[in-house]
């Protein structure tokens, strides 16, 4: 296959704006499947990705389309991650296209996620043409759309194409477009080998399977190639392309294609996407620019509800782990929970990905400690630490100063949401930058903000705020110097460790109050009186009381139903294990959680 | 082995009642008593003859509410089926309403004890309640019953109703104890789901009066008639010596027992173990099959020993542990001896020669202690 019938591209969009639909009418359409055997949403394969609408792992898809000019072309299409969290995992993406579908909801327009990508699309030199979706929709207004794309983006949207990925309208007039509007790849095939990984995957019969794009060379079965940032080799036993859901075998992949190999490789981790594959024998001279290890943003403990579980958590950590580079744990132990892991993740979001499918998958019942970010703690003895635990801490005498991640912010929201959306911002320590009209109803907003306070709940509060009518993007600028303090919880006089966390000192009195108020209604009465206590360094900040039960007893017998009396009790007796022993109090496990939920008092 | 005999049929259902009970017309209390007495002749056919019935309590529901004839006819068949003891307590839960000669017509036949549904002495309780009577009919019930040769006489009191203070609950139990009966149980209402309190209450946690004035409401119940020589002797239950309710205190003590009717429960031998089950609780199915159950479970040792201490907790004389040991081949601190340890520090439990026992504090936290005892 020459180079000039290959289109290798992705679709961008907003959350929601219809990406996935669009991919798989392309898919319908250049006959792949049929459409009986179309599942909705072929690309999105986990069952979480399909049940919250998003995209987590990037997948990639081959079809083969007949072009009105006669010719056969091979479509690459490579799907990106919606979500913040996976910035990276959608450069990368990004990085093995050479054009980009830019999907646009027609009714309501351009989103913060819109500009984000499509920024980055252009970052990477990425063709990018527009499409308008859901044309069907009765308040769809395509022509402030189309205006809207070329005043605030600044490309070309005059004829882009008016479709409903959902009805199936226009689809030709896409597929179309991809041929004329995105390049055919470049490069050159007799140059050594040089290739960008985008993805892998774990698979338990081929091992790893990595997904990658060629730029020059060529590669098949019985290369060996390495990883030139991990410095992994291994030799390819097998290289394909995608059919959707399937890998089909080929004997060679070469410049401008996309595809997959195997090489026996046994940990994701050797293949970490941005990575660039050469051959060993005949390596190129310098990698493809871009790539760095992820790191993880926010971490949180994590600890099996049941003691005896700490192995099955460890196991499927690990296997876990297998598929996802960007998952870090190590194990830890809590006076109040026991054994379990710290772990480390790319997001809030990436965190509940990985919550649910522990509990899912491998049904685990977890007891998760607050999200925390990586604080910079200076030591008065010049030593620096990455501090990724609360308990860790220094005494506060041997600290020297501390820093927080910040990072810069767009927000876009509709004019009659500006104030509110501003209040939090300021509520959550924001720095306002600027903000913009891009159209007469719709504000953008800039803001640094310390990460710390958006990786709770600032995206509900967001939501809640503007009734659903704010955008969110934003990506890491850098650590800033910040008045920090570790704000402990007492339950009955003794200290909780795993309910400590980091709060900025002038928020620190009320977030203290809020979290006493809530672990109050979270923790039952029992026959004594508790007090909860907040406190800095020792010194008592707020306080609660959970007031003593005065009751527990039934006085009526039912005429000889033990039975049911004993339900009764067992139920009692079955709550109670459901909690945590701490001193001589039961701490029910949701309480571990509460400091996320302070906001929705 | 005692008998229990649910009869589910009532005048006017109570507002917090959540019994298995409603008013009834004369052709299925007919069908009904009909179908008691086919269940009463199978039963006896599966249960050894020479076990001595101790105890018969005719439950409900109000069993009052079915004819002298109906009554006699169950009575008759229990008679006919099973061997009962000579000075055996045969009771029968009766409305205040129920009549000056069917009191008569109860005792010729054989019944030897009346629980009397007293519940208040005042008009506005009781019409909160939803019952039917008054407290002159109470009083009228009460005298007719000594006239009838009534010695041993319940009355039961509600507490923590809606509304009640200490000065009307006093009043009530002054009023109660102005016909000295020999046994008196006082119940704390409870709003149960399904009942026209539940819908007027809603979904309540524990008292509608707060859990303060319900704990001192039956603190002063308890100081009120042990004054008056009543035995504390079960959580909501006092007698004047000799007059304990032996059919309830069958249950806390884990004696055998048939219930007979829709709903009723049984705790039989099965084996070396026991079993407890239950009859159906659909009448419709009740009258077509009468053996119809829709629990049976047979217990484990362990069950029995969980069963033995938290029902015995409930007793003032508390878990008789010579006897515990005898039955079961070990003592119950070499199963339990954590847990005591542990509720005797709270000062929950006293653990006496020869016996455990709830204290004052142990009352109040009942279940709490029970639940304790449960591996």
């Amino acid at each position: 296959m020459d180079r000039q019938h290959i289109r290798n591209f992705c679709i961008i969009a907003h959350i929601d704006h219809g990406k996935s639909t669009l991919a798989d009418r392309i898919i319908e359409k250049t006959g792949l499947l049929t459409q009986r055997e179309m599942q909705e949403q072929v690309l999105d394969n986990m069952d979480l990705e399909r049940e919250r609408g998003i995209t987590i792992k990037s997948q990639a898809v081959r079809t083969i389309y007949k072009a009105k000019n006669g010719e056969e072309y091979t479509f690459n299409l490579i799907d990106t991650p919606g979500h913040v969290d996976f910035n990276y995992e959608v450069s990368r993406s990004l990085a093995a296209c050479d054009g980009a579908i830019l999907v646009v909801d027609a009714a309501q327009g351009i989103e913060a996620q819109t500009l984000a990508n499509v920024y980055l699309a252009l970052d990477h030199d990425l063709d990018v043409f527009p499409v308008i979706n859901k044309i069907d929709l009765p308040s769809a207004d395509p022509d402030r759309v189309i205006n809207e794309i070329e005043d605030v983006i600044g490309i070309e949207a005059m004829d882009a194409p008016r479709i409903s990925a959902k009805m199936g309208i226009g689809i030709d007039d896409v597929l179309e477009a991809v041929v004329n509007k995105i390049p055919a790849p470049s490069g050159d095939e007799d140059k050594p080998l040089k290739a960008l990984i985008f993805d892998s995957i774990y698979d338990s019969y081929k091992g790893v399977i990595v997904f990658f794009r060629i730029t020059d060379g060529r590669v098949r079965r019985g290369t060996k190639v390495r990883m030139m940032a991990t410095g992994a080799v291994a030799e390819v036993v097998e290289v394909g392309t995608f059919g959707a859901g399937q890998f089909i075998p080929c004997d060679e992949l070469s410049a401008g294609m996309v595809g997959y190999l195997t090489a026996s490789i046994k940990n994701v981790r050797d293949t970490m996407v941005g990575d660039t594959i050469t051959d060993d024998e005949n390596p190129c001279a310098e990698a493809l620019p871009g790539y760095k290890r992820v790191q993880s943003m926010v971490f949180c403990g994590m600890y099996p509800a049941d003691g005896a579980k700490y192995p099955d958590l460890r196991d499927a950590l690990e296997k876990l782990q297998l598929n996802d580079a960007s998952l870090n744990y190590e194990p830890e132990t809590s006076i109040a929970l026991g054994f379990g892991f710290r772990c480390g993740f790319l997001g809030l979001l990436h965190l509940e990905i990985i919550q649910e499918r522990l509990e899912r998958e491998y049904n685990l019942d977890l007891v998760t400690t607050a999200p925390s970010v990586v604080y910079k703690v200076y030591k008065t003895n010049g030593e620096m630490i990455d501090l990724t635990n609360p308990t860790n801490l220094p005494d506060p005498s041997e600290i020297e100063h501390m820093e927080e991640p910040i990072v810069s912010a767009e927000i876009m929201v509709t004019k009659d949401y500006v104030g509110p959306i501003m209040e939090l911002c300021q509520g959550r320590r924001g720095r306002y930058l600027s903000m913009e009209y891009i159209e007469e109803t719709r504000a953008l907003l800039k803001y640094e903000l310390p990460l710390n306070e958006i990786i709770y709940d600032f995206f509900d509060a967001l939501k809640s705020r503007s009734k659903g009518y704010a955008s969110f993007d934003y990506e890491l600028k850098g650590y800033e110097p910040s008045k920090l303090v570790k704000l402990d919880i007492l339950v009955n006089r003794e200290e909780v460790d795993a309910l400590s966390f980091i709060v900025h000192a002038e928020s620190a009195y009320e977030r203290g109050r809020k979290m006493c108020e809530k672990l109050k209604d979270e923790i039952p009465r029992h026959l004594f009186e508790i007090p909860i206590q907040a406190a800095v360094g020792g010194k008592v900040i707020a306080r609660e009381t959970v007031k003593a039960m005065r009751k527990d007893v039934l006085a009526k017998c039912y005429g000889g139903d033990i039975t049911r009396k004993k339900k009764l009790l067992e139920k009692q007796k079955e709550g109670k294990k459901r909690m945590r022993q701490i001193g001589n109090v039961e701490i029910p496990q949701k309480a571990f959680m509460s400091v996320l939920k302070l906001d929705d008092m | 082995m005692e008998i229990y005999v649910h009869i589910p049929f009532c005048e006017r259902k109570c507002n917090y009642c959540d019994f298995l009970s409603g008013p009834a017309d004369e052709n299925t209390k007919q069908i009904y008593t009909d179908a008691l007495i086919t269940e009463i002749k199978k039963r006896a056919q599966s249960l050894s003859r020479g076990n001595k019935v101790t105890s018969i309590y005719f439950g409900g529901g109000t069993p009052s509410v079915m004819t002298p004839a109906q009554l006699g006819a169950i009575y008759t068949a229990i008679g006919h089926e099973f061997v009962i003891d000579r000075d055996a307590e045969i009771t029968i839960e009766v409305n205040p309403k129920s009549g000056r000669d069917k009191l008569h017509y109860l005792r010729e036949i054989g019944f030897n004890r009346l629980s009397i549904g007293m519940q208040s002495s005042h008009k506005s309780e009781l019409e909160l309640l939803g019952r039917i009577h008054t407290y002159d009919d109470f009083a009228e019930c009460f005298i007719d019953a000594r006239d009838a040769g009534f010695k041993n006489i319940s009355v039961d009191i509600m507490t923590a109703i809606p509304g009640q203070t200490e000065q009307m609950l006093s009043a009530t139990i002054n009023k109660v104890l102005d016909f000295s009966p020999e046994h008196i149980s006082t119940y704390s209402l409870i709003i149960e789901k399904g009942t026209p309190f539940y819908e007027r209450f809603g979904d309540i946690e524990g008292p509608v009066v707060g859990e303060e004035t319900e704990r001192k409401l039956y603190w002063m119940t308890v100081d009120m008639l042990k004054d008056k020589g009543y035995k504390h002797y079960e959580i909501s239950n006092f007698a004047k010596p000799g007059f304990e309710s032996r059919h309830n205190t069958g249950y806390w003590k884990r004696v055998h027992y048939l219930g007979v009717g829709l709903g009723a429960s049984s705790c039989l031998p099965e084996k070396e173990f026991d079993a407890r089950m239950r009859n159906t609780t659909d009448l419709a199915t009740y009258v077509k099959d009468p053996l119809a159950q829709e629990e049976y479970n047979v217990l484990t040792k362990n069950e029995m020993i969980e069963e033995t201490i938290y029902l015995g907790l409930r007793m003032m004389d508390g878990v008789d542990t010579d006897a515990f040991e005898s039955k079961f081949g070990c003592t119950v601190r070499s199963l339990y001896g954590d847990t005591i340890d542990d509720l005797v520090a709270q000062g929950l439990v006293y653990e006496g020669a020869g016996s455990l026992s709830l204290s004052d504090l142990g009352i109040d936290y009942g279940n709490h202690v029970f639940a304790q005892f449960l591996k």
